[in-house]
């Protein structure tokens, strides 16, 4: 091996030559000195034209924003390492208000709420910067959500559908599966993503906040698996980041989303969660002795969220009809929607979905409560096929919560009370889904129009899932035409439902329930006509009598 | 808002403090007044109100009539301190203040002013001012002495009494009252801040402004000048140049004027050479 030779000559010049790129300009400086510091904050003395929001430079180059202006002296977070501040220290003004770096090159990295890379991948070039606080879509910009976005859950895009521009919040107890579907979510944009056709491709960002950095770690590992990393973001905040950057993680989110939407993009970004967001700002308000209100949260944290979500918008077509997707997830404290975070984002949001911790516990995943999600702009994007199949089905399944209630108690049911339980019984179980594995949307439209159409009724319960997936998989094999037509054109006609009965009908013939027993419905015999149904009769010979 | 001894004053009290400034000015522009006199039993005042508080609530309850106001000082003072005073505290206390609090601050304020009236009627303005900004530095670079003068709980009298052991013979009478009274009444600040403040007002009065200027070395005269036009093209008014010399600069100027700092300083290049570098 050659021997690597620079000599120390060649090494200096190459540093002088660094060093002389960088020419120190003498200009004016504006500069204020640290009055106190301390938990994050830091009041400043002077800096007379600081401007709300600006970055302020502290010694070492730690950045901080000013958030108080007061007639003496500014409030100011810190954003990152406020170990080394102390008092009498100089600020400097950089003249920039809070903004970050945008662009194409984020995809597939991980950055902190500044736009800086922290996965050791190097540099990223961006395209220009965005502020943070930029207004919304104004009402002329916008349009209804018309295109829906598949979660490749069949549950969600059955019952509770996301359009593109929605804002769907995600909200449940800890543990009770709600990251898992939005990394669902974003895994099964992978398809629309190797289509290469712009209007189809979803670009995710994820923005996780006060997370534990092993979370974040695993959600980025499955996405790397599944080969979602090539267009997804992720922002990180994890738990150990000052409040500061908490406060800012879903505004560089959704900073880097708007400027894909205003591109004529389609955008979807996941605020994984809001909740550790309004603390993280409840902690840096009372440090800067704003009053508190409700729950100790400043007044303004229903616009803290209110602001952020409203940046979700399906453009105009003048403006290239890109759109922007939110899905904010809450953490609720035992089930309890009606606090006061979960409050103010349910009425922000356009719906949402509900993880029940008992459904979880029950095995029931994703634990989805029917009775209190809703989506209330997401029924006109739904794919038509799907809107067709599904019209019953949540009614189906709340009847079957409010019976199997009722059921506990009696003994005795009349048929048709049975017949619901069974049907719901049945629902609920082909609507469980493992993680990772999202469902294509004309599969979901054919598990979707079996169970509703009762297909699932002579199979036993235990075998509904097994029987689901083997029927989907003989579809795919001998049935293409059905799944293809669904794809194509989104219609469900009722024709295609025929050749479906049929598959369904012949498929029954050849499955076995794990019981031995056939699945092929025993048609009850009919009862006959009347005149032909012949009595039995017994003659008693009986001599006559004698006369 | 922000006046010359460094506290916050709302709209009506910096009204009430601009009135009493002309006051104050008229009284002294009369031959037969003397400015350290007046300076003196203003800050004597100003410490009685500091002491009591029922009488400070009194004499700024804007509420009341300002003739009864007028009254209850001139009922209390009459006899103990000259009439000049008098005639000053009289628009003092028919002004209306904001607050009892800063009704002690405008009277410190008038105090300092007629104390750098009276060092200009000597003709020793600058000297002061220089002074002021030198027992700054000094007080810096000296953290104990600071934080003796600055304790809230020291008594006074004997503080006083450090200052003189300290400073007698070495400045003038005018710094030297300052220097007490600012240690007499730290408000929870920096005494050098105090000064520093003091030192802007003197300024102020000669129409300029401070700039404070550091240096590896001494300045010959004619830098100095040199520097003092510069700086009055680049903020267009004149401009007092204080220097402070500090070797650990190693080359160059650095200039603070108010909140703006140019930093031209070997020591500064080299430290955002540091930052390009280890970014």
């Amino acid at each position: 091996m050659a021997e690597l030779t620079i000599s120390s000559e060649e090494v200096a010049n190459a540093i002088e030559n660094y060093v002389s790129s960088y020419s120190p300009d003498v200009s004016r400086e504006e500069v204020g000195v640290v009055v106190d510091a301390g938990d994050g904050i830091a009041h400043v003395e002077g800096l007379p034209s600081a401007m709300a929001n600006e970055l302020l430079e502290f010694p070492g180059g730690v950045l901080g924003v000013a958030l108080n202006l007061e007639p003496t002296q500014l409030g100011v977070t810190i954003l990152g390492d406020f170990e080394s501040i102390e008092e009498g220290q100089e600020v400097k003004r950089t003249g920039k208000i809070l903004s970050v770096p945008v662009g194409e090159e984020f995809l597939g990295r991980v950055v902190d709420p500044l736009g800086q890379p922290i996965d050791g991948l190097g540099d990223i070039t961006a395209e220009e910067r965005r502020a943070l606080e930029l207004q919304a879509a104004s009402v002329v910009q916008r349009q209804p959500v018309s295109e829906p976005l598949q979660t490749g859950i069949t549950a969600i895009d059955a019952m509770t559908p996301i359009g593109r521009g929605q804002r769907q919040l995600v909200i449940g107890d800890r543990k009770t599966g709600k990251t898992a579907v939005c990394v669902d979510t974003i895994i099964n944009q992978k398809a629309n993503w190797e289509s290469g056709d712009p209007a189809k491709q979803v670009r995710c960002i994820y923005v996780a906040i006060g997370q534990k950095g092993s979370t974040i770690a695993a959600v980025r590992e499955s996405l790397q698996s599944a080969g979602a990393m090539e267009y997804t973001t992720i922002v990180a905040a994890p738990a150990s980041d000052s409040a500061g950057y908490k406060w800012l993680a879903p505004y560089t989110g959704s900073a880097l989303g708007q400027h894909w939407m205003y591109q004529g993009k389609h955008v979807l970004v996941v605020f994984d969660d809001l909740t550790k967001q309004a603390e993280a700002y409840r902690a840096i308000s009372l440090l800067l002795r704003r009053p508190p209100g409700r729950e100790a949260f400043p007044g303004d944290v229903f616009y803290l969220h209110s602001r952020l979500l409203e940046r979700c918008a399906k453009l105009s077509d003048e403006l290239g009809g890109g759109s922007l997707t939110g899905l904010p997830i809450i953490e609720t404290k035992a089930n309890d929607i009606s606090a006061y975070i979960p409050t103010n984002v349910i009425s922000i949001t356009d719906g949402q979905c509900f993880f029940q911790s008992d459904l979880f516990n029950s095995g029931q995943r994703p634990a989805i409560d029917v009775g209190t999600s809703v989506s209330r702009v997401g029924g006109d994007a739904q794919v038509k096929a799907m809107k067709k199949v599904a019209g019953s089905l949540r009614i189906d399944l709340s009847q079957y919560r409010e019976l199997e209630a009722f059921a506990a108690f009696a003994s005795d049911l009349d048929a048709a009370s049975k017949a619901q339980l069974d049907r719901g019984e049945r629902l609920y179980e082909v609507l469980k889904q493992p993680q990772y594995s999202p469902i294509p949307v004309e599969e979901q439209v054919v598990t979707v129009y079996l169970g509703t159409n009762g297909h699932y009724d002579s199979v036993p319960t235990d075998d509904v899932r097994r029987f689901n997936r083997e029927f989907l998989d003989h579809v795919r094999r001998k049935h293409e035409g059905i799944l293809a037509e669904v794809r194509d054109t989104g219609e469900w006609t009722g024709e295609n439902a025929k050749r479906l009965d049929d598959a369904v009908d012949e498929f029954k013939k050849q499955f076995t329930a794990s019981d031995g027993s056939s699945v092929v419905p025993q048609r009850e015999a009919d009862a006959m006509e009347a005149e032909k149904v012949g009595q039995e009769t017994v003659k008693v010979a009986k001599p006559a009598p004698k006369k | 808002m922000t006046d010359s001894a460094g506290t916050t004053l709302h709209a009506a009290s910096r009204e009430a403090l601009a009135t009493a400034e002309q006051r104050l000015g008229e009284v002294l522009g009369d031959p037969g007044a003397n400015p350290a006199v007046v300076g003196e039993e203003l800050y004597s005042f100003a410490h009685l109100l500091g002491s009591e508080i029922r009488l400070r609530r009194a004499v700024a309850d804007a509420s009341s009539d300002p003739a009864a106001r007028q009254g209850l000082v001139r009922g209390l003072l009459d006899g103990k301190v000259s009439e000049p005073t008098l005639q000053v505290l009289d628009t003092v206390v028919t002004g209306r203040w904001s607050k009892p609090r800063e009704l002690l601050d405008g009277l410190t304020a008038l105090a300092a002013s007629a104390l750098l009236q009276g060092a200009e009627r000597e003709g020793n303005l600058e000297t002061v001012e220089q002074e002021l900004f030198s027992l700054a530095r000094v007080l810096t670079d000296q953290p104990r002495l600071e934080s003796v003068l600055a304790d809230r709980t020291a008594p006074t009298e004997a503080k006083r009494r450090l200052v003189r052991e300290l400073f007698t013979g070495k400045l003038t009478s005018v710094t030297q009252t300052m220097l007490e009274q600012a240690a007499a009444r730290p408000r929870g600040r920096a005494v050098a801040n105090a000064l520093d403040k003091l030192a802007q007002q003197a300024a102020a009065r000669r129409d300029r402004s401070v700039a404070h200027v550091v240096t590896p070395k001494e300045l010959s005269e004619q830098q100095r000048e040199a520097l003092a036009e510069r700086l009055r093209r680049i903020y267009g008014r004149p401009i007092a140049v204080h220097v402070e010399v500090r070797p650990d600069l190693i080359g160059g100027l650095l200039v603070k004027v108010g909140d703006e700092v140019i930093d031209g300083s070997a020591a500064g290049r080299l430290r955002a050479l540091q930052g390009e570098l280890t970014r």
